[in-house]
């Protein structure tokens, strides 16, 4: 069944998403990029390039590479901000006989609908060969501001691509279905778009799952790459302070500088401070230069403060213009790369006095709506299937009352999963399973399902048995808990009906706890670990002295009992979890020099050791007991 | 869940509804079939991709890391080209150069090449250009960074000047002083 792509079309980058398995997803391109640069241009031997390699070549073929198209999509050649691009473009723009923008690229004059759809036309390629079959429809995304001229030429843009335009839909709309908005109670969101050329901040009202912008304002000119502008003079001026040498002049640093600045500025997103390191930056009559110098975040906040207040007036005014005060605004959404800055968020969080949502990937929000839209509007030919997911995990009570997972929660059903456990005594003949509901470590802090016995398993020394239990959830949620003992098949069984467990409400309550007590539980999931292995580590070195009582020395069978019996109180009296894993370790450690002891009397006199029998722990003796809860 | 034939009393049914409720199963039936082939073919489909995608990260997985240790044999390099005269006999420096030597031999058990570019022709799916200089048209004057592939993708491109066509105006005067003073 043919699919539908989401196309971001940006000025600079264009990316492209699909629905797959019920969730958005960039497609990278066949070198493994997931943006597109949205260049186009003709070599001298009149071959076309798009995307990255046209970017690549723009230095040596200026006239010819055509980019920012965008800028020019939909409008008239006489219109003033076409006028003040032109300019500044290195390719040659001129007016068509209806008033329209040209673009003259090597031999020929294009429309900007054209150059649009040879980068539609790439996208749709990768598409293609990712997907592995044909692409024909799309949606596209525009910036909220355009008007019906340019939102038809994009579409047009498409249609030359091949493609069937399904829809063009707002950026901010985009981002918004990315973020699951729509699916959401009817609120007022505004969309904080700052990318790596361009400010956007757009008001949407969703309601009832659509979408209606209130208002748009933005600065044309203000985005990341200004950022790395910033940091980059500072370096140059701390350089020259410090060698008295300018770098702006050696090309080759120049380079270095910009790469490094870029770096520094996304690594204080997360990190206090960093070091710039460039050593042989350049050189003069006394020899090898280096730049060294550190950068601490509350420094590059204080080097662009005047960048990031500029973002204040735009959002004023679309405020203003929305008929509204930032109270009533119910959600900020983040988009755009250079969003990422905490001090972009603090400011975000002033103007608004919200803690802006930054849960999608900003770069890719866009292109992700875009294709959960196209994923609605191509809807499904086949009947679709609802299915549901376990809300909680589902496991049973082992060793030391652990929690421990069987069917883990979000796991679609219906399914069946199976783990084998054994007896935690020697000559245990039963085993209880007690099914829990939950994510807590303790079953004890978990929703107890039901519980049954398994008996007449043969007696054994511990860890031996093979007791299979087995988790099946049928498509009417109903669960069936068997244990099936592998040695003699005898099984026993238990029905839990769907909804037996918690309700919606307490699942919401279940999944906060968990969460506050991560830590605490992972710990204690761990001692009870430690435990377990200290007990099993006991009877294991009884058993050992039993065995081979011959090769042990009257000193060492005391030593042993005595570090036993250290270990016995010790799990009685509760001891810190760290003196017990040591006094393990000692055990292990006494408990190979009976091993040395016995191989090498083996080796001298050729003779193997009789093991005699083990036997503690009572069995637990119960009739197959089924209780429900 | 269930079908409504569960609350219908088939007793005093005719052939008729006998027949029509036979063919209406059996159309269910089919549609099960299919829909349940379909999501098979699905999660095949996907299986294949997964691990399609897993092979190209194993292939690629190195990319990310083998590109922050470019930027350090880049610094390595520049330190050799620096080099002064007088240092380049020391033991000491043949041991840093050693050093670098093991850089490159990661880089080659890696399967990582270096792009070449220095005197070849400017091709846009190995080299970005940086800036123009003097020089046969279309051919690299100069390396400004080196680029590397992995396998058959370009890890980072070669950063070049690439020649614009115009004369080199230093080495002609150099030639006519040479003839003149013979």
């Amino acid at each position: 069944m043919a699919r539908a792509i989401g196309i971001d079309l940006g000025t600079t980058n264009s990316v492209v998403a699909v629905m797959e398995g019920g969730e958005a997803t960039v497609i990278p391109t066949s070198e493994g990029n997931r943006l597109t640069p949205s260049v186009v241009a003709v070599n001298k031997n009149n071959e076309r390039l798009v995307g990255l390699v046209a970017k690549r070549q723009s230095v040596t073929n200026p006239e010819n590479t055509v980019f920012s198209v965008k800028r020019f999509i939909g409008r008239k050649f006489d219109d003033p901000i076409v006028q003040g691009d032109v300019e500044i473009s290195p390719y040659k723009v001129g007016k068509a006989k209806n008033g329209d923008v040209r673009v003259h690229m090597g031999e020929e004059d294009y429309s900007p609908q054209e150059i649009s759809a040879m980068v539609l036309q790439k996208l749709k390629s990768e598409a293609e060969a990712y997907l592995g079959e044909e692409v024909k429809q799309a949606v596209v995304t525009v910036p909220a501001y355009f008007n019906d001229s340019q939102r038809q030429a994009t579409k047009d843009a498409g249609t030359i691509a091949g493609l069937d335009v399904l829809r063009i839909i707002n950026e901010p709309t985009a981002s918004s279905l990315a973020y699951g908005l729509d699916k959401e109670k009817d609120e007022v969101v505004a969309v904080f778009d700052l990318g790596g050329g361009t400010f956007d901040i757009s008001i949407l009202e969703i309601g009832e799952g659509t979408f209606q912008v209130r208002s748009t304002a933005g600065d044309t000119h203000l985005g990341g790459d200004d950022f790395d502008t910033v940091i980059v003079d500072w370096m140059k001026d701390e350089f020259n302070k410090q060698e008295g040498i300018d770098l702006g002049q050696d090309r080759s640093a120049a380079q270095r500088l910009r790469e490094a600045a870029e770096r520094a500025k996304q690594e204080l997103s997360t990190v206090a401070q960093t070091e710039l390191n460039l050593p042989f930056v350049t050189a003069d009559a006394s020899g090898p230069k280096h730049l060294t110098m550190t950068l601490t975040r509350s420094k590059l906040e204080q080097l662009v403060e005047q960048l990031v207040a500029r973002t204040e007036g735009p959002c004023l005014q679309a405020l203003e213009d929305a008929g509204l005060t930032s109270d009533k605004i119910d959600e900020v959404i983040l988009v755009g790369g250079q969003s990422r800055m905490p001090r972009i968020q603090e400011k975000v969080k002033e103007i608004f006095g919200k803690e802006p949502n930054r849960t999608v990937n900003p770069d890719e929000a866009v292109s992700l709506g875009a294709a959960i839209q196209a994923g609605v509007l191509t809807g499904d030919v086949q009947e679709v299937l609802l299915l549901d997911v376990t809300p909680l995990t589902l496991g049973i009570e082992t060793l030391g009352g652990v929690s421990t997972s069987i069917i883990p929660r979000n796991t679609t059903i219906p399914t069946a999963k199976s783990q084998v456990f054994s007896t935690a005594a020697d000559g245990q003949t039963s085993v209880e399973i007690h099914v829990l509901q939950g994510e807590r470590a303790m079953s004890t802090d978990n929703k107890s399902l039901g519980r049954f016995i398994l008996d007449g398993i043969a007696p054994s020394p511990r860890g031996l048995p093979q007791i299979e239990v087995t988790f099946d959830i049928d498509a009417n949620g109903i669960l069936n808990v068997s244990a099936v003992d592998k040695a003699t098949s005898r099984e026993q069984k238990i029905v839990i009906q769907a909804g037996s467990g918690l309700t919606p409400e307490e699942i919401e309550q279940m999944a906060q706890d968990a969460e506050m007590h991560a830590t605490e539980d992972a710990e204690k999931r761990a001692n009870i670990e430690v435990r377990n292995q200290a007990d099993s580590a006991s009877f294991a070195a009884e058993k050992t002295l039993e065995e081979h009582a011959e090769h042990v020395s009257d000193d060492l069978k005391i030593q042993i009992e005595e570090k036993v019996k250290e270990i016995r109180e010790g799990l009685a009296g509760d001891i810190p979890v760290e003196t017990l894993s040591t006094l393990t370790q000692e055990l292990s450690t006494l408990l190979q020099t009976i091993g040395e002891a016995v191989y090498q009397s083996t080796a001298e006199d050729g003779t193997g050791s009789n093991p005699s029998e083990g036997d503690d722990g009572e069995p637990e003796v119960v009739e197959g007991e089924f209780k429900e809860v | 869940m269930g079908d409504d034939s569960e609350n219908i009393n088939t007793e005093d049914w005719t052939t008729e509804q006998w027949k029509s409720a036979y063919e209406e199963q059996v159309e269910k039936a089919e549609t099960n079939r299919s829909g349940w082939m379909r999501a098979q073919a699905d999660y095949q489909n996907y299986k294949k991709r997964i691990e399609q995608d897993r092979s190209d990260m194993n292939r690629y997985a190195v990319a990310p890391m083998l590109l922050h240790c470019l930027g350090v044999i880049d610094d390595l390099e520049r330190a050799f080209t620096a080099l002064p005269v007088e240092l380049s006999q020391l033991t000491w420096v043949n041991g840093i150069a050693l050093i670098h030597r093991k850089m490159y031999g990661i880089l080659d058990a890696n399967g990582v090449v270096e792009i070449e570019a220095e005197g070849k022709t400017f091709d846009p799916n190995l080299h970005e250009a940086i800036s123009q200089a003097p020089g046969k048209e279309g051919e690299i004057i100069s390396v400004i960074q080196k680029g590397y592939q992995v396998q058959d993708r370009v890890l980072r491109p070669a950063l070049v000047q690439v020649g614009n066509g115009d004369a080199i105006e230093d080495q002609e005067s150099i030639e006519e002083i040479e003839e003149t003073t013979e």
